[in-house]
């Protein structure tokens, strides 16, 4: 989360933040910025395919004018970054079109368990990101937003479900298989690259 | 790993500073904003009712009295919405208050600009008898009468105005969609209504004024056809 490197006991929290933003603090809502700006512009970038990314800019834009306006309507008893991100999410719908909704639909196996979460995969993705941020290109567009959600935003799999419009049980399947093939990506890339060396050493 | 703060963008900026000035015009007194709004209106009034009464101040009936009057409220109408407190970000599809009075205010300006050029087109002579584009009228009442003349008047109004405003607010039309289009056309449609009234108060141009509307919506269609082709 945004606070993760503040000290949690002086630093308002993003809910507190937005509800002084919400009436017209100018200190909070820089400071809410500073927090999400890079990490909603970074979101859209993998979300988004390589052929759609000249529209990252433009639904980081809408997004924020969205936010700004439905200020007031923000309800201080559910977590800011669930909310932003359905705004984000919503926005990102809108713009991309219907191809969205049909790969969450077509993502989620209603004959598969909920209950698949590996700690290991989410070590893996959560430890090593900055090396697995690459292969997000490979997953599915709801499987990278599952995963983004979870292991970078670490919303739980009920506020995911509630920013992907899906049931706890399809946001819990999405995110582990998720983890499971970034874990085969992964693997796949480590073996190709030991390959190498050894073809270099020789 | 995205805790660590990355510098800026300029669209992080842009927005940064958007959103803030948004938030600083929110505090300011009403007093302040419809003191702007209404300094606005006058000094825009009097820019362009100036040479208006200038040129044709001899022609100046009721009609042209009332039509002046809907240009005034069309001002202090396109000012409250361009200084209502918001985010001056121009994204494309989205057509917030200040967006909507550029187009607007841009439209009506060009429209009675088109007025101050072509007088003949709305059957007003100027005291200048400076009318470029009196060869072109006299030869489309050559060749097609009152209803050709009507029809391309309102064709060239139309498209002159929607180019014009197309123009002033084409970070927000980069993509004309049908939603779009459709707002662009109220605007426009909204920005040619007193020329409309004029036609419809005048009776020597009432019988042609379907004429006149058909060349709006053609030049609207054309001014936003080409849009969508450049885009």
């Amino acid at each position: 989360m945004g606070t993760e490197l503040c000290d949690k006991s002086t630093e308002p929290s993003d809910n507190d933040l937005m509800v002084s933003y919400a009436y017209g603090n100018e200190q909070a809502f820089s400071t809410l910025f500073e927090r999400y700006s890079s990490k909603l512009g970074s979101f859209l970038r993998y979300r988004l395919s390589q052929k759609q990314t000249h529209l990252t800019e433009e639904i980081y834009q809408k997004t924020w004018l969205k936010v700004h306006s439905a200020r007031k309507s923000f309800d201080p008893t559910h977590r800011f970054s669930t909310w932003f991100y359905t705004i984000a999410l919503n926005t990102l719908r809108d713009e991309v079109g219907s191809s969205y909704e049909k790969s969450v639909r077509e993502e989620i196996d209603p004959n598969r368990s909920s209950e698949e979460s590996n700690s290991e995969d989410r070590l893996l993705v959560k430890e090593r990101f900055h090396q697995v941020e690459a292969l997000l290109r490979f997953l599915s567009e709801s499987q990278r937003t599952a995963l983004l959600l979870a292991d970078w935003e670490e919303l739980e799999s009920k506020e995911i479900a509630e920013v992907m419009k899906i049931s706890d049980a399809s946001a819990r399947q999405l995110v582990s298989r998720a983890r499971r093939e970034i874990r085969k990506l992964y693997d796949q890339a480590l073996v190709t690259e030991g390959a190498r060396t050894e073809e270099k050493k020789r | 790993m995205n805790s660590v703060q990355q510098p800026r963008s300029n669209v992080q900026d842009q927005v940064l500073r958007a959103i803030q000035g948004a938030l600083r015009e929110e505090k300011e007194p009403r007093s302040k904003r419809i003191l702007k709004i209404l300094t606005s209106t006058i000094a825009l009034s009097t820019l362009v009712g100036f040479p208006f009464w200038i040129s044709f101040r001899g022609e100046m009936n009721w009609i042209w009295n009332i039509t002046a009057g809907f240009w005034v409220l069309y001002f202090l109408l396109g000012f409250a919405f361009y200084f209502k407190p918001q985010p001056r970000l121009m994204v494309s599809g989205l057509f917030g208050p200040f967006v909507i009075a550029r187009m607007f205010l841009v439209s009506t300006v060009a429209t009675i600009a088109e007025i101050l050029i072509c007088p003949s087109f709305v059957f007003l002579s100027s005291s200048y008898e400076w009318n470029p584009l009196s060869p072109l009228t006299e030869r489309l009442m050559d060749v097609g009468g009152m209803s050709l003349c009507m029809g391309f008047c309102g064709f060239l109004f139309a498209f002159i105005a929607s180019a014009i405003g197309l123009v002033s607010i084409r970070k927000a039309v980069k993509a004309v969609d049908q939603k779009s289009a459709l707002i662009l056309f109220s605007i426009l449609a909204a920005s040619q209504f007193p020329v409309f009234f004029v036609q419809v108060a005048s009776e020597d141009l009432r019988p042609f004024v379907g004429y006149w509307v058909f060349g709006v919506i053609n030049g609207f269609a054309l001014a936003v056809g080409l849009k969508r082709l450049r885009s």
